[in-house]
C-alpha cells in the first residue's frame, strides 16, 4: 500500500488531517534550526528535551481544547498547577506514598473542576471571570502553604519536610511521561471521533440553543468539560514536576493557561466552540515547545529578543496555517 | 478531481518534509566545529534593571576575554520563573551547547534538580545573587562550584539603622515591602531589617506586605495603604523597583514632597540613584550587579581553565544616602 493510500485511510477516520502533517513539518523545521545553531548538537537529546517539555503542555492544552469546544474558557490551570505541585510537596513531607499523593492530587483537581462546572452550568457564572478569580485564589493558597512549608523546613521542625520532591517520588510514577499523555490522547480522540457523546459535546459548542432543543443535556456536558480539563491539568502538573526533577515554587503554573489556549487554537480549536482535534492540539503543543527550544539554543537570540521572537513565530505559524486552510 | 486535489496536498506535504530533513542532514554534514568556551548566564528576568546591569557586566567581561569566550545570556520571564530557567538550562544541556553555567536561581530549592543534572554532565555551576538551600542541596546530592552575591542581611540591617536614625524608637508604622515570599533574597533582606528593628527600634509598628519585587504591585499596595491607613512613617522596599512604585503612588496621590516618608530601596539601580539624588528616595542599599555579572563569566573561565576560585565570593553592600 502506498504512503498516499495509507495517509488517506488515516485521514478518513478524521483523527488526523493535513494540519497534523503541517504541524509536524513545523516541528521538523525547528529541529533543523536547533541543529544549525547548537555548536555540537545532540539530535536525540534535543528531540527528547522538546518532547519532555511538551508533554505537560499537551495535557493542559487538551483540557483547554475540551472546554473551548463547548464554547467556554478555563483560565484556572495557572493556579491549579501551582497548588497541586505544592500539595505533592506536602504529601511527600508527610510521608504519604507517591501513588496515594497522585490520587489526592487528581481528586483535588476533579473537585475544583466540578466546582467550576457547577458554577458555570447551574449558576450561570461567566467562565472567564470565574476561572480567573479561582486561579488567583488557588495561587494564593499555594503561596500560603509553600511559605508554611519553608518555615517548618528552616525551623527544622521536622526532618521529613521537603521543598524538592525526592527522586524516588518523582521517578516512580511519572517517568513514562509519553504513556501518561498517550492514553488520554487516544481516549479523547476516540471519544471525539467515534462516540455519540463526543458529537454531542461539539454540538453544544456549535449552537447551545439548538443543542438544548435537541434534548442534549447542555449543563451536564459543560460541567463534564471543566472536570476533564482539571483532571488533565493534574496530569500536566505531575509531568511538569517530573520534567523539573521535583523542583517547585508556589507560582510554577503561571503562564500555562495561556500557552494551553494558544496550543488548542493552533491545533484547530475555534474560540467560539464546536471544533476539537485532539491529535492536532498535541502536535501544536509540540510545535510551540519546539519554537521555544530553538530560541533557547540559538546563542545569537539574546534574552531580551527571546519573547518577541517566540511571539512573532507563533503569529507567523498561525497566519501560514490560516492562509493554507483558506486556500484549501 | 477530489482525488487529484488530495494527491497534490499529500505531495506538497511530503516534499516539504523531505526538504526539511535534507536541510538537517546537510547542516550535520557541513557544520564546522570550534573550541570557544561557552558560558550560559541565566538571569531571573530582564524586567528589573538590576539584572540588566548584571547582563551588561557579563557581556563586558566576555568581550574583554576575547573571541575564545562566548557568554550566552538568557533570562526567565519573571523573577520566579523556575520553569523558564529550567527549560533554558535543560535545552542547552541537551543540545550540548554550553561548557559552564552561571545562574541567578529563581528559587533557592526548585532549581536544585537542574543543578544536579549539570553536575552529572560535569558542567561547572556558578550561583549568582540568590543562595541555594544548603539542606536541599545535601539531600539531593547537588553541588555548585562558586557563589557570587551581596550580603543581603547586612543590607537589610543598614536600611533599618538608616530609618532608625530618621525616626528614632517611636510608635509609628513602618511599611516593609518584601519580594517573592519564598525566595532566599527576599527572606534575608527582610530578616536583616527585622533583626535590627526588634533589637533597637521595637516600638515601630512594622506592616509587612509583599509586592513580589514588582513596581506596579508596590504602587498598588502603597495606594491602598495611603487610602486606608494614611502615609506610613517610613518605607523599606526590598528592591528599588518596589521603592520606585511607592514613589509613584505618592506622586499620583498628589502628596506634597515635604510630607513624604523616608523611602529606602535596595539594589542602587540607575533610576533609584537618580531618585535618591533628586530627593524622591532617601537612600538605597548599593549592590554591584555589574560586578556580579563580570565575575560570573570570569570565574567560569577560571574553572574551565583548571583553576579553583573561592567558593564564597561576597560582594559588600553600602548605603547610598541623599
Amino acid at each position: 500500500m502506498s504512503v498516499g493510500r495509507s495517509w488517506a485511510v488515516v485521514t478518513r477516520s478524521g483523527i488526523v488531517d493535513y494540519r497534523s502533517g503541517w504541524l509536524l513539518v513545523g516541528c521538523l523545521c525547528c529541529l533543523v534550526c536547533d541543529l544549525a545553531v547548537a555548536p555540537q548538537p545532540n539530535i536525540i537529546g534535543i528531540s527528547w528535551s522538546v518532547v519532555r517539555l511538551s508533554l505537560p503542555l499537551m495535557a493542559v492544552a487538551l483540557g483547554s481544547a475540551i472546554v473551548i469546544a463547548v464554547g467556554d474558557i478555563d483560565l484556572s490551570p495557572a493556579g491549579l498547577i501551582s497548588l497541586l505541585g505544592v500539595v505533592l510537596l506536602v504529601c511527600a513531607s508527610s510521608g504519604i506514598p507517591a501513588w496515594a499523593a497522585m490520587v489526592i492530587v487528581i481528586l483535588i483537581a476533579v473537585t475544583v473542576g466540578l466546582a467550576h462546572g457547577l458554577a458555570v452550568s447551574k449558576l450561570g457564572v461567566p467562565p472567564l471571570v470565574l476561572t480567573l478569580g479561582s486561579s488567583f485564589c488557588l495561587l494564593g493558597v499555594a503561596t500560603i502553604v509553600m511559605v508554611a512549608l519553608q518555615r517548618s523546613a528552616s525551623r527544622g521542625a521536622s526532618s521529613t519536610v521537603t521543598l524538592v520532591l525526592p527522586g524516588s517520588y518523582v521517578h516512580s510514577w511519572f517517568s513514562m511521561g509519553w504513556v501518561w499523555v498517550l492514553a488520554p490522547l487516544t481516549f479523547i480522540s476516540v471519544w471525539r471521533h467515534a462516540s455519540h457523546d463526543g458529537l454531542r459535546h461539539l454540538a453544544v459548542g456549535s449552537d447551545r440553543q439548538a443543542a438544548s432543543l435537541a434534548a442534549i443535556p447542555v449543563p451536564a456536558i459543560r460541567m463534564r468539560a471543566f472536570i476533564y480539563s482539571s483532571a488533565l491539568v493534574s496530569l500536566g502538573t505531575l509531568l511538569l514536576l517530573h520534567y523539573q526533577g521535583g523542583g517547585w515554587t508556589a507560582r510554577a503554573g503561571l503562564g500555562y493557561e495561556l500557552k494551553g489556549i494558544a496550543a488548542a487554537v493552533i491545533g484547530g480549536a475555534r474560540i467560539s466552540g464546536g471544533s476539537l482535534k485532539p491529535i492536532n492540539v498535541a502536535f501544536a503543543s509540540l510545535l510551540l515547545v519546539a519554537i521555544e527550544s530553538t530560541t533557547i539554543t540559538a546563542s545569537w537570540i539574546t534574552a531580551e529578543m527571546q519573547g518577541a521572537i517566540i511571539g512573532a513565530l507563533v503569529v507567523i505559524a498561525a497566519v501560514i496555517d490560516r492562509t493554507r486552510t483558506t486556500h484549501e | 478531481m477530489a482525488s487529484n486535489s488530495k494527491r497534490r496536498k499529500i505531495l506538497t506535504l511530503s516534499i516539504a518534509a523531505l526538504l526539511v530533513v535534507a536541510a538537517g542532514v546537510a547542516i550535520m554534514l557541513f557544520r564546522s566545529r570550534d573550541d570557544t568556551k561557552r558560558i550560559l548566564v541565566v538571569l531571573k528576568t530582564l524586567d528589573n534593571p538590576y539584572y540588566v546591569d548584571m547582563k551588561l557586566g557579563a557581556e563586558r567581561a566576555a568581550a574583554e576575554l576575547g573571541p575564545g569566550v562566548k557568554a550566552i545570556i538568557k533570562a526567565g520571564n519573571a523573577e520566579d520563573d523556575v520553569q523558564g530557567q529550567t527549560a533554558l538550562i535543560y535545552g542547552h544541556l541537551d543540545a550540548n551547547s554550553v561548557d559552564a553555567i552561571s545562574i541567578a536561581p529563581a528559587s533557592s530549592t526548585a532549581m536544585i534538580p537542574v543543578i544536579r543534572r549539570a553536575n552529572s554532565m560535569s558542567v561547572p555551576v556558578i550561583v549568582l545573587d540568590t543562595r541555594l538551600d544548603a539542606k536541599a542541596l545535601d539531600d539531593h546530592g547537588a553541588r555548585y562550584n562558586a557563589f557570587i552575591g551581596s550580603d543581603n542581611e547586612r543590607g537589610g540591617e543598614l536600611a533599618a539603622k538608616f530609618i532608625g536614625k530618621k525616626l528614632g524608637n517611636v510608635n509609628k508604622s513602618v511599611l516593609l515591602l518584601e519580594g517573592v515570599p519564598t525566595q532566599e533574597t527576599a527572606i534575608t533582606r527582610a530578616t536583616g531589617f527585622k533583626r535590627v528593628q526588634q533589637a533597637e527600634f521595637a516600638s515601630w509598628n512594622v506592616v509587612a506586605k509583599t509586592a513580589n519585587w514588582n513596581r506596579q504591585q508596590a504602587r498598588q499596595v502603597m495606594d491602598t495603604i495611603i487610602a486606608t491607613q494614611g502615609i506610613p512613617a517610613a518605607v523599606f522596599a526590598c528592591n528599588d523597583e518596589m521603592a520606585l512604585g511607592v514613589v509613584g503612588a505618592l506622586e499620583s496621590a498628589g502628596i506634597a514632597r515635604a510630607q513624604w516618608p523616608p523611602i529606602v530601596g535596595f539594589d542602587a539601580t540607575s533610576e533609584a540613584l537618580a531618585a535618591v539624588k533628586d530627593g524622591r528616595m532617601s537612600a538605597t542599599v548599593q549592590q554591584r550587579p555589574d560586578r556580579m555579572g563580570r565575575s560570573a563569566v570570569e570565574l567560569a573561565v577560571e574553572i574551565l581553565n583548571g583553576g579553583s576560585p573561592l567558593r564564597d565570593n561576597k560582594i559588600p553592600v553600602e548605603l547610598i544616602e541623599q
